[in-house]
C-alpha cells in the first residue's frame, strides 16, 4: 500500500513538475525584450528534452563505448582484446551469422506475409476485411515472451510412445512419421528458420496496417487507366499498385528490419541460443548478466550499435526527404 | 484560475509530493541499528514460505529483529548493491564461487568472535573449504541438497524383485535386467528453459569424482585438469554409457535434452513405470506427483550412485547449498545471527517441505519430515567425500556457459564427445 502510494506520488511529482518546469521556463523567456524571448524560445523548449537524451542515452553509449576497451570489470584496459577475442571465436561468428539470416529474412518475411494479407482482405467486403484484419493483427498485442512461449507448445516434443503434446509433431506424428526435435534441427540452419516464423507471425499485422491503408490511398484511376490499356492484374499490382506504394513498403522494411537487429526474447525463451541458433542480443545477454564478463558485452553492444547507425542514418534521411516533399 | 495562479499551485503539487514521498521513503530507515538485513536469492511461495519459518526461528532464538529480502535476480542484485555501498548484514549466496568472487567486501569469519571450530567441527568435511580463501572462511553452508542420489519407485521396484545396486557393474546389470523385462531403465531430462544442460554437468562430476577420485576433481574444478584430459573423458564416457545407451533411455539423447528436468522423475510414478531409476538431488522430491510427495517413504526409494570399480575407493556425495556471508560485522546482531545461522541448531522449520538437509552432521534428524529425509542425511553423514558442484565453482563463461552447452550437444547428438570437450576448453577464460 505504501509502494502504491509513493508511485502514485512520483508518477505526480514527475509529470506535474515536468509540467511546472516548462511553465517556469515558459514565464522567464517571458519576461525579457521580444526579440530575445523569440530567438531564445525554441531553445528553452527543445534543452530539457536534449538534456534527457544526453543524460541516458549518449552519455551510456559513450561509456558503454570506453567499457568495451577494458576487462571483465572495467578496471584495466585491455585495448581491442575483447574485440578481437570475440571476433576469433567460431561461435561468436555464427552468432553474427545468424543475425545476418534473421535481418535479410524477417523484413523481408513481413513485408510479403504483410502485403498479401493486405491485398487478399482489400477484395472482402468490409465486414470480412475487419474481421479478417483483426484476427492478424492480434498477435501484436503479445509480447514477444508471450508469444515464444505459445511457440515453444507448437514445437514442443516428447519421444516416440509418448503422448505428443506439440501442435507441429501431433500433426506430424498422425501423419505416420517419427516425432522430430524440431528446435533441435540445424541442419541448414532449420531449427532458425522456425525461431524467424515467430516473429514473422508476431509482425505481419503491423505491416498489414500500414500496407492496406497505403494501397487503399492508391488513386483509383491509375487502376483503371492500367485497365483500360490492357494490363493483366498482376501487372496492375507489380507496375501500378507497388510503385505508389514503395515509401511504406520501405518504412515497414526499416521498422522491421530495426527491431530484428535487437532480437533477443525469442531466442532466450525458446533455445536460450543452443543448438546453433543464438543472435547478438541473447549473447550480449548471456556475457553479462550470467557470465559477468561486462568488456565483451560492451564491445558486442558496440558492435551491433555501429551496425544500427547506418540504417537509422537512412531512415532519417528518407523522412527529411518526404517531409520535405511535402 | 489565471496562469499565475495556476503555475503556483503545480509547483505546490509538485514540492508537496517530492516532500512527501520523501518522508514516506525515510519511514523504513528507521530502527537501522538493532534490525539485521539478510538477502538471498530464494524466491518463490514455497520458498519464501521456509524462510519466512527460519526468519521467525531465528528472531524467536536470537531475539533479533531479522529482515529477509530476496531476489530472483540475486546474482547481479547483489553485485551492484555491493559495488554500490549497499550491501545487506548478511547475504545467502546458493553458490560459493560468486561469495569468494566478492569476498574483498567481507567479514571473514575467522575475525569475529564467533566459535568458528565449533561449526568445522560438525560440519560435513570438505562443505566449508568451497567458501575459504587462503586459509579463512568468508562463508559457511546453512543448507544441503546432495546430489549423488538415484531415486527409484519404491512398490514397483520391488513387486519386480529389483535389488538396490552396491556397484556401478550392479547398476549396469540391473538396467540391462530392467531392458530384458521390456521396460526402460533411467529417466532423463536436462531441459531447464534459459539453464538447460545443468543436470547433464552433474551427471559427469558424479563420474569425475567415481572413476577419477575427488583430487583429480579439484584440480579439473579449478582447471588445471583439462576436460579433454583422458581423466575426464573417461568419466564422461561412464556417464554416457548409461545415459546415451540404446534402449537405456526413451527417445535417446534427442528425448533427454528436450525433457524437462522436474517432468522426467513423474515418469517413473505412472501406473506401469515408464522408467525406474532417476539419478538427482534431493530436493527433486518437490517434483514428484502431489500423492508420491504425501507417501514419500512407501512411494519412493533412494540410494547413492555407487563407485565406479577401479576408481576411487569410497563413497564420494556430490552436492549444493546456500552459503551465508557477513558483510556488515559492525553490526553486533548480525554477527549473533550468522552464528546461529551457520550452526546446527539452524534449519527446523525450513527443513519442514523437504527436500533440503542440515549440512551438519550434529543436526537433530527427529526434526525432518519422513524418513526418506532421515535417509539421505544418514548417506550423506556416511560419505567419505564431499565435493561441491563443480560448474557452480567453476568461471561463469564455463559453468553457466559453455559447459551446460557442451552437454547438451553432445547428448542431444549435435557433436560428438571429443569435440564437445575441447570446446569447452577452448572458452576457459585464460
Amino acid at each position: 500500500m505504501l509502494k502504491a502510494i509513493n508511485a502514485l506520488l512520483a508518477v505526480l511529482g514527475g509529470v506535474g513538475g515536468a509540467l511546472a518546469l516548462y511553465f517556469l521556463l515558459n514565464k522567464l523567456v517571458e519576461v525579457l525584450p521580444p526579440r530575445w524571448e523569440e530567438r531564445l524560445k525554441p531553445y528553452v523548449f527543445v534543452f530539457p528534452a536534449m538534456l534527457f537524451v544526453t543524460l541516458f542515452l549518449v552519455y551510456p553509449a559513450v561509456r558503454t563505448a570506453i567499457f568495451s576497451f577494458f576487462d571483465d570489470r572495467g578496471e584495466n584496459f585491455v585495448g581491442l582484446d575483447n574485440y578481437t577475442s570475440l571476433l576469433g571465436e567460431s561461435a561468436f561468428l555464427n552468432t553474427l551469422f545468424n543475425n545476418a539470416l534473421w535481418l535479410i529474412i524477417v523484413p523481408a518475411g513481413v513485408v510479403i506475409a504483410g502485403l498479401i494479407v493486405a491485398v487478399l482482405a482489400d477484395q472482402l467486403r468490409t465486414r470480412g476485411e475487419n474481421f479478417v484484419k483483426s484476427m492478424i493483427f492480434l498477435p501484436m498485442a503479445i509480447s514477444f515472451v508471450g508469444a515464444s512461449t505459445i511457440w515453444r507448445f507448437v514445437y514442443a516434443f516428447a519421444p516416440e510412445g509418448r503422448p505428443q503434446i506439440g501442435l507441429l509433431n501431433a500433426v506430424w506424428t498422425s501423419a505416420g512419421f517419427e516425432p522430430v526435435a524440431w528446435i533441435q534441427v540445424d541442419a541448414a540452419r532449420f531449427n532458425s528458420f522456425l525461431l524467424m516464423v515467430i516473429m514473422i507471425w508476431l509482425q505481419t499485422g503491423f505491416a498489414m496496417v500500414l500496407l492496406s491503408a497505403a494501397i487503399k490511398s492508391v488513386p483509383a484511376e491509375t487502376l483503371e487507366a492500367a485497365r483500360i490499356d490492357g494490363a493483366s492484374e498482376m501487372q496492375i499490382f507489380f507496375q501500378v499498385v507497388v510503385p505508389q506504394i514503395w515509401g511504406t513498403v520501405i518504412t515497414v522494411f526499416i521498422t522491421v528490419l530495426i527491431l530484428t537487429m535487437k532480437i533477443f526474447d525469442i531466442i532466450y525463451v525458446m533455445t536460450g541460443g543452443r543448438a546453433n541458433t543464438d543472435v547478438i542480443g541473447n549473447r550480449f545477454i548471456t556475457e553479462l548478466i550470467n557470465f559477468g564478463r561486462d568488456g565483451r558485452a560492451s564491445a558486442i553492444v558496440v558492435m551491433l550499435m555501429l551496425a544500427v547507425i547506418p540504417v537509422m542514418i537512412y531512415q532519417v534521411r528518407r523522412f527529411r526527404a518526404t517531409e520535405g516533399a511535402r | 484560475m489565471r496562469p499565475r495562479n495556476r503555475m503556483r499551485v503545480g509547483g505546490l503539487v509538485f514540492v508537496c509530493s517530492l516532500v512527501l514521498s520523501g518522508c514516506l521513503g525515510q519511514e523504513s530507515e528507521e530502527g537501522e541499528e538493532q534490525r539485521v538485513e539478510i538477502f538471498g536469492g530464494i524466491t518463490g511461495t514455497e520458498e519464501v514460505k521456509l524462510v519466512k519459518a527460519a526468519v521467525k526461528e531465528i528472531a524467536d532464538e536470537t531475539g533479533i529483529d531479522v529482515r529477509y529480502e530476496s531476489s530472483r535476480d540475486f546474482t547481479t542484485v547483489i553485485r551492484s548493491r555491493v559495488r554500490g555501498g549497499d550491501a545487506p548484514d548478511i547475504a545467502l549466496y546458493p553458490q560459493p564461487g560468486l561469495l569468494l568472487d566478492m569476498s574483498a567486501d567481507m567479514t571473514a569469519l575467522d575475525d569475529t568472535d564467533m566459535d568458528l571450530d565449533a561449526v568445522k567441527e560438525t560440519l560435513i568435511p570438505g562443505f566449508i573449504d568451497s567458501a575459504s580463501r587462503d586459509g579463512k572462511a568468508y562463508g559457511a553452508p546453512i543448507d544441503m541438497a546432495p546430489k549423488s542420489l538415484v531415486w527409484y519407485p519404491k512398490k514397483a521396484f520391488e513387486e519386480k524383485g529389483y535389488e538396490v545396486p552396491e556397484t556401478h557393474a550392479d547398476l549396469l546389470a540391473l538396467s540391462d535386467q530392467i531392458v530384458a523385462d521390456g521396460g526402460t531403465p533411467w529417466c532423463v531430462g536436462i531441459e531447464s528453459g534459459p539453464d538447460t544442460g545443468w543436470p547433464a554437468t552433474d551427471w559427469l562430476e558424479d563420474y569425475v569424482l567415481r572413476t577419477a577420485g575427488p583430487e583429480a576433481y579439484d584440480q579439473w574444478v579449478a582447471g588445471e585438469l583439462k576436460f579433454s584430459s583422458p581423466e575426464v573423458k573417461e568419466a564422461a564416457e561412464t556417464a554416457g554409457d548409461i545415459m546415451l545407451k540404446d534402449g537405456y533411455v526413451q527417445g535417446g539423447g534427442k528425448a533427454i535434452v528436450n525433457t524437462p528436468f522436474g517432468d522426467s522423475p513423474k515418469q517413473m510414478f505412472e501406473d506401469e513405470p515408464a522408467c525406474w531409476l532417476h539419478r538427482q538431488a534431493s530436493f527433486i522430491t518437490t517434483f514428484f506427483p502431489e500423492d508420491v510427495q504425501e507417501n514419500l517413504d512407501e512411494e519412493a526409494g533412494v540410494f547413492v550412485l555407487p563407485g565406479v570399480e577401479g576408481g576411487f575407493d569410497g563413497t564420494p556425495i556430490l552436492g549444493s547449498g546456500n552459503y551465508a556471508a557477513l558483510f556488515n560485522s559492525e553490526n553486533e546482531n548480525a554477527v549473533k545471527v550468522m552464528e546461529f545461522l551457520i550452526s546446527d541448531k539452524f534449519g527446523g522449520p525450513r527443513y519442514e517441505g523437504g527436500g533440503l538437509q542440515s549440512p551438519h552432521t550434529t543436526f537433530d534428524v527427529n526434526k525432518y519430515p519422513d524418513e526418506t529425509t532421515k535417509q539421505i542425511q544418514q548417506l550423506a553423514n556416511e560419505a567419505d567425500v564431499f565435493r561441491f558442484d563443480g560448474s557452480d565453482l567453476m568461471p561463469a563463461a564455463v559453468g553457466t556457459g559453455s559447459f551446460w552447452t557442451g552437454m547438451v550437444d553432445w547428448i542431444g547428438g549435435g557433436k560428438d564427445l571429443d569435440t564437445v570437450l575441447t570446446e569447452i576448453d577452448e572458452s576457459w577464460p585464460s
